[in-house]
């Protein structure tokens, strides 16, 4: 029962940011400062969450080594996107060289 | 569409595997995953159950970590002026970073004038139903195979991100934006609940319209006025680089 509670709880918590901007602001014309700084969002928000996933993968200090296949593959992923520019293959590179040089590693 | 519904299938199982080595029961697990419709948000309620935090923290935190919805829902704002009320609850529910980057790409180009919320939640329909079978896949192998969230099924997202970040970087600005988000969000990692994120995302937003403005102050008008243009078209890149690589 309580956990039924703490789920429907962290489901409202989650629901809310996402809906109230879209039920009350919708009529609203936006300061152009924040319409900038919404365009800066996307690639900031990307760049927080992949930071720590590609320094810190196992959230225990950064690990910048050559054994950690996260930054190797990260920094594949990030290379070959600036070669190619085509999505869906360089996210594919990305993945191949991450599982092969964790293979590689043991 | 594709690429995110094909990350999204390691991450979910990813998610059923640490639901049931959390210690929740199979029902609790698929029941969270279908009403925080988050990855973060349910990784993370996962460690923190596991690690008996009490009731407030765990809603606090999914609360915190829902602050990048936000601005996403900010960011979408502008297009559902004509949506009636009821449509807008669903399409907040179904505003997943998926879903975000897709509908903004399209919007920004001008694709979906009639009917957008439906294909908006077309798309967010698609990916929670992949999300959540991929979630029942994961609880049938955590219970079968031993040790199974070692094996670097959150890759994938990561890869993505990535690609997202390398595809689509226009311009100097854009590269300060990431870097100052990136560096900051190193520094701030001790900060509880993942605060760290929003704090990094505010910075490194900051820091990219900031160097705009500087830029500008320094420039005839047309040039600046042209570059603004640019960086307003920096998601649309990808959705073009994505349809050529289909």
């Amino acid at each position: 029962m309580t956990m039924t509670l703490l789920i429907l709880g962290m489901g409202l918590c989650s629901f809310l940011p996402r809906y109230v901007p879209l039920a009350i602001f919708a009529n609203r014309e936006m300061h152009p400062v924040v319409k900038t700084l919404l365009n800066y969002t996307p690639p900031a928000v990307l760049a927080a969450l992949v930071f720590p996933a590609i320094l810190a993968p196992s959230g225990e200090g950064l690990e910048i080594t050559v054994s950690n296949p996260y930054l190797i593959g990260g920094v594949a992923t990030f290379v070959a996107g600036l070669v190619s520019k085509k999505f869906l293959l360089v996210t594919a590179i990305g993945i191949v060289v991450f599982f092969l040089s964790r293979w590689l590693l043991g | 569409m594709a690429p995110f519904l094909a990350s999204a299938v390691p991450m979910g199982i990813a998610g059923g595997v640490l639901g049931l080595s959390s210690g929740l029961s199979a029902w609790s697990t698929l029941g969270l995953a279908m009403a925080v419709n988050s990855g973060t948000a349910q990784f993370v309620g996962f460690a923190l159950i596991a690690n008996g935090a009490g009731w407030l923290t765990i809603i606090l935190t999914t609360l915190i970590l829902g602050l990048r919805m936000l601005i996403y829902s900010t960011i979408l704002t502008p297009h559902v002026k004509d949506v009636p009320q009821r449509w807008r609850m669903l399409l907040g529910f179904g505003l997943i970073d998926a879903v975000f980057f897709v509908a903004i790409e399209r919007l920004k180009k001008g694709e979906l004038t009639r009917g957008k919320h439906l294909y908006f939640l077309g798309a967010s329909g698609v990916m929670y139903i992949t999300w959540m079978l991929s979630t029942v896949v994961g609880m049938v192998l955590g219970s079968a195979v031993p040790d199974l969230e070692k094996l670097g099924l959150d890759f994938p997202m990561t890869a993505m991100f990535v690609a997202m970040l390398a595809t689509g970087l226009a311009n100097w600005r854009v590269a300060a934006a990431i870097c100052s988000a990136g560096l900051t969000v190193m520094l701030t990692h001790s900060l509880p609940y993942n605060l760290g994120i929003v704090v990094a995302t505010v910075v490194g937003a900051g820091v990219g319209t900031a160097c705009e403005y500087a830029m500008k102050s320094g420039t005839v008008d047309t040039a600046a006025t042209d570059d603004v243009s640019d960086s307003g078209h920096v998601e649309s890149d990808h959705v073009e680089n994505k349809e050529n690589s289909r």
